[in-house]
């Protein structure tokens, strides 16, 4: 099915994919140090989306979901999976054709496969983020998340961002063939012995879902949230929108393992989303008044710059 | 001369496309029109064409007018006195010569006013279009527009790449976003990426189709009904007809070719339904099906692409397809381990709408308002109601729900089945959400339509009473859906009760009682019957059978169709009759507003024999009308009766004046006009048609 030019194995596809973007000037970066849902959430995105500076970077997120885990179990559902995550700064012309070339690089092409961009509206209610885009089709397969930012934080994001988010775990189940995740192919060592997708995470699997199902101690958690928003809330006041950021993490993934656990009410759910996206959106605000008081050090043409700076008169005030 | 306009952009949205073109055509249309371009000599009109791709939106237009007439027109200005102060023109003339684009010396004063003779020359097209094509392209609404780079303005669906246009061959300048146009265009993302000019209008379909663009909407749905019915045969089936997704994936390719793929005969076990939202939903693959009518175990996915080898794309489509099928297997059995009455705690859990509290609390209420209803109408069997409606919204709390919501009901009626619930019952939790849409079917059953009936009472009693009611085009709760669902329902089912009792026993079950409200809904829901009767009568007919003080919804059907039968049949003389009654009404309300309150009618007070004959003709039809009226509902029998009166009414009128000096004749002569005028209320209220006056 894919062609000889295909990555083999799991490691292969991140490498291909790491090398095609660094040679389109993206910086490679790494996944967060802390829990995320996506690679969106990691702050290389959704804080670096904001404001005029420039930037390019591509990195792999290992993402929880704390719902989705099924103990090891399901040939096609994961508690962790893998997006491998590409911002590009402003959205250039010719994203379409980048992105199609990314596929290319790693032996998915138009001559052998049904290729096509249909419409999908992503939206992050706990980040007042959304954007317009596709979900891109491969043979019927959503293989990659391909937004055009229009908003982080609740702040409008100018100029636009592309997003490309692929599936790795699909994309690689696709190359290789499989049709259990846990089959996949991580590497192959010198000696000939392979290690699999099962060799390296199929005990996390089972454990993380025994946790997120049946051992985690809701009150605990409940207590948790309130903690890590009050540290979010007093760093912000503190005039620290990274470390702030880092408990609106937390609260995110607590709120995850909250919702996992059956121990958040329908009615509930929408006061605790509107929890995290309040601390989100004041990180955001934060973090562009920072930039906007260095001036965006990163954008190069300084005329620009100050040209910017007038935009952001209100968020200085922050600052 | 021949317009051509393309816009080329990324992948558009399906449901965008056609949409666009269309408001494209309108708006060129009467662009033209305004510049006076409209067609090629008097008379004449010129031809729009649109063309629609997931990457393009064309409008292709013929016959533009070269150049538009020159027009001499008079335009008035300030009064002569402010314009010309001391033999000089003022500024105020100044001001008004330069907005007319002339110089002062051309002012003229005539009469009191300043004036000037303008001469339009005509535009030619070549000058009008590339403003009139720039507020196209700006002005195109879709439902959700985005920016893309560094760009401020000039939102799009997606993002621009390029304008072509065209006049006769010429270019004509468009500046939108970063693109300014060209005469050039693209062919198929894939198979043709180079740019090619733009062909001329009659060359733009062929020289597409090279290109392997088929840019007519109905070619290319055409072809794809034609490549999926090649696809079913490989898999010895036909499809199964599906419209919307014939239109969904037209938007989606702009050459389509058919793949055919299989799957696994044990997922055929999963209700037909679940297939076919699971091809069609997400994949949007065509579902293929034997001569019966039963699902086979194949499927036909429209590619963008002809690739080399199809037997890796359709490896490629089985393979998501049977993720896919195996997830709905799971949730199907993992459902029906859980049977659906005990799912009924969940509902407990879950909000139905903010304010309306659970999803549980409304099952309750709709269990004691289908039974009202039920109570009211006489109709289906209580037992089989508060089973029902116990089950009816347990299957959202179903992983199979939650992943195909639009199996709501569907899903309901499957796993009722499944734990041997009374088909009548399984049936009715499917049949309570009929009908979904203006083109739906209806319940077939008592059950599902008093259920549903109760489930929409709820729903608008319920919203209203929180002041959540339609605005203008904003309906967030679908409430303009579920009146309609109420209303045709009961009037197909012809069940007879009075709505304000049922819209009362709904506010009960929300702990409110609140007539203001109920007006609010009434009103609401006679908005709504009007737009329902649209085809059966006159917008005044129905204006007048809605306002004749009943409450019962077949009631006020009945009177409308008798009186528009009545009016049809015999107009003349139903004109007349009708104007009598007019005349009374107003005679009435003349008296009412000059505070006359006429008491009883006393047959001794009777000094004229006009008087007296329409007194005892109104005596003889009395008992007749009010049994038509009340107890046969013969409004036909009625009006009969009616137009028999005519002639003793006209009598009275030309012979007998009302409004007599003498107070007590007056009184007495107006209380018999209102015992008349109150006898045939119920058949319309008279003073809402629309009738020639008569003498």
């Amino acid at each position: 099915m894919p062609n000889a030019s295909a990555p083999k194995d799991f490691q292969g596809l991140l490498l291909a994919l790491q090398t095609y973007w660094a040679e389109r000037g993206c910086a490679l970066m790494q996944g967060y140090d802390l829990e995320v849902g996506a690679g969106t959430m990691n702050p290389a995105t959704f804080l670096r989306v904001l404001g005029p500076e420039p930037w390019n970077v591509a990195y792999v997120e290992p993402s929880r979901r704390p719902a989705d885990g099924r103990f090891g179990e399901n040939p096609n559902r994961l508690h962790q999976h893998h997006q491998y995550q590409v911002i590009l700064k402003p959205s250039p012309k010719d994203v379409q054709d980048l992105y199609l070339g990314s596929l290319k690089a790693i032996g998915i092409t138009s001559q052998d496969h049904d290729l096509r961009f249909v419409e999908d509206d992503w939206e992050s209610p706990t980040l007042g983020a959304w954007g317009l885009g596709w979900e891109v089709w491969c043979d019927g397969m959503e293989v990659t998340q391909f937004t055009y930012f229009q908003q982080a934080g609740g702040f409008e994001c100018r100029p636009v961002s592309a997003e490309l988010t692929y599936g790795l775990e699909r994309i690689a189940m696709y190359l290789q063939g499989v049709d259990n995740i846990y089959d996949l192919v991580w590497c192959t060592y010198p000696d000939g012995t392979r290690l699999t997708y099962r060799d390296v995470f199929w005990q996390n699997e089972r454990e993380q879902s025994e946790y997120s199902f049946h051992a985690s101690d809701p009150q605990r958690l409940l207590r948790l949230f309130d903690e890590y928003e009050k540290e979010c809330r007093a760093l912000v006041e503190k005039k620290l929108p990274l470390p702030a950021y880092d408990y609106c993490l937390k609260c995110s993934h607590v709120f995850n393992l909250l919702d996992a656990r059956g121990a958040i009410s329908v009615t509930e759910r929408q006061g605790y989303i509107l929890r995290v996206r309040k601390l989100a959106h004041d990180c955001a605000r934060l973090y562009l008044a920072t930039r906007a008081e260095m001036k965006f050090p990163a954008l190069k043409d300084r005329a620009l710059a100050e040209k910017e700076l007038s935009r952001y008169g209100e968020l200085l005030k922050v600052a | 001369m021949d317009l051509v306009f393309e816009i080329g952009t990324e992948e558009l949205p399906a449901s965008f496309q056609r949409p666009a073109v269309e408001w494209m055509a309108a708006q060129i249309d009467k662009a033209l029109d305004d510049a006076r371009l409209n067609g090629e000599g008097e008379g004449q009109r010129a031809n729009v064409s649109t063309y629609a791709t997931p990457r393009r939106l064309t409008l292709v237009v013929t016959a533009i007018a070269e150049r538009a007439p020159d027009v001499r027109r008079k335009l008035s200005g300030p009064p002569a006195k402010q314009a010309l102060q001391e033999g000089k023109w003022s500024k105020a003339a100044e001001g008004f010569a330069r907005k007319a684009g002339v110089p002062v010396d051309a002012l003229k004063i005539e009469g009191d006013r300043v004036v000037v003779e303008q001469h339009l020359r005509g535009q030619t097209a070549a000058e009008a279009l590339p403003a009139i094509l720039e507020q196209i392209i700006r002005g195109i609404p879709f439902r959700k527009s985005m920016r893309w780079d560094s760009l401020e303005s000039d939102a799009f669906a997606r993002p621009v790449h390029w304008i072509a246009a065209t006049l006769d061959g010429k270019p004509v300048p468009v500046k939108f976003a970063d693109v300014t146009s060209g005469t050039k265009t693209r062919g198929h993302r894939f198979a043709a990426p180079e740019e090619i000019p733009i062909p001329s209008a009659r060359d733009y379909l062929p020289a597409l189709r090279k290109v392997h663009v088929l840019a007519d909407w109905g070619e290319r749905s055409q072809r794809i009904a034609e490549e999926v019915a090649r696809g079913a045969r490989e898999a010895s089936g036909v499809p199964r007809p599906d419209p919307e997704l014939l239109e969904t994936v037209t938007g989606l390719v702009e050459e389509p070719f058919a793949v055919t793929g299989w799957f696994d005969k044990e997922f055929l076990e999963l209700p037909p339904e679940v297939l076919i939202s699971e091809m069609r939903g997400h994949q949007k693959y065509f579902a293929v099906q034997n001569a019966k009518g039963e699902l086979l175990p194949a499927f036909v996915a429209i590619s963008n692409t002809k690739v080399r080898d199809p037997a890796v794309s359709r490896k490629g489509y089985e393979r998501v397809l049977r993720a896919r099928l195996a997830d709905g297997k799971f949730f199907y059995d993992e459902d029906r381990k859980v049977p659906l009455r005990s799912r009924l705690e969940k509902l407990g859990r879950r909000t139905f709408l903010q304010g309306l509290g659970t999803e549980l609390e409304r099952v309750q209420r709709l269990r004691e308002l289908s039974l009202w209803l039920h109570g009211a109408t006489g109709r289906g069997d209580p037992r089989q109601l508060a089973d029902a409606a116990e089950l009816c919204k347990t299957d959202l709390t179903t992983g199979m729900v939650g992943e195909f919501p639009e199996l709501q009901g569907t899903m309901g009626r499957v796993y009722a089945l499944h734990e041997g619930v009374a088909p009548a019952v399984a049936d009715a939790i499917f049949e309570h959400y009929l009908p979904r849409g203006a083109e739906d079917r209806l319940p077939t059953g008592d059950v599902g339509a008093l259920l549903g009936m109760a489930d929409r009472l709820d729903l608008m009693t319920g919203l209203f009473g929180l002041g959540k009611e339609p605005t203008g085009t904003a309906d967030p709760f679908g409430l303009r859906r579920a009146a309609l669902g109420f209303l045709r329902v009961t009037l197909a089912r012809g069940y007879r009760f009075d709505v304000d009792e049922a819209m009362r026993a709904a506010q009960k079950l929300h702990r409110k009682d609140d007539a203001q409200v109920r007006e609010r809904l009434w009103q609401f829901l006679l908005g709504r019957l009007e737009v329902l009767f649209k085809e059966k009568g006159q917008p005044d007919s129905i204006q007048a059978a809605l306002h004749t003080g009943s409450r019962d919804l077949v009631a006020l059907e009945k009177r409308l169709l008798a009186l528009q039968t009545v009016r049809e049949k015999s107009r003349a003389q139903f004109e007349a009759t009708a104007g009598a009654f007019k005349r009374i009404g107003n005679i009435l309300a003349q008296a009412r507003q000059k505070g006359i309150a006429p008491v009883g009618f006393h047959q001794k007070l009777c000094s004229m024999p006009a008087e007296r004959a329409l007194a005892a003709a109104l005596e003889q039809s009395r008992e007749r009308v009010s049994t038509a009226l009340a107890e046969k509902e013969d409004y036909l029998a009625a009006y009969a009766a009616l137009a028999e009166l005519r002639p003793v009414v006209d009598r009275f009128f030309d012979e007998v004046m009302v409004m007599d000096p003498d107070a007590a004749q007056r009184d007495n002569r107006l209380a018999l006009l209102r015992s008349l005028h109150e006898l045939f209320a119920p058949l319309a209220d008279f003073s809402r048609l629309q009738v020639e006056k008569t003498a």
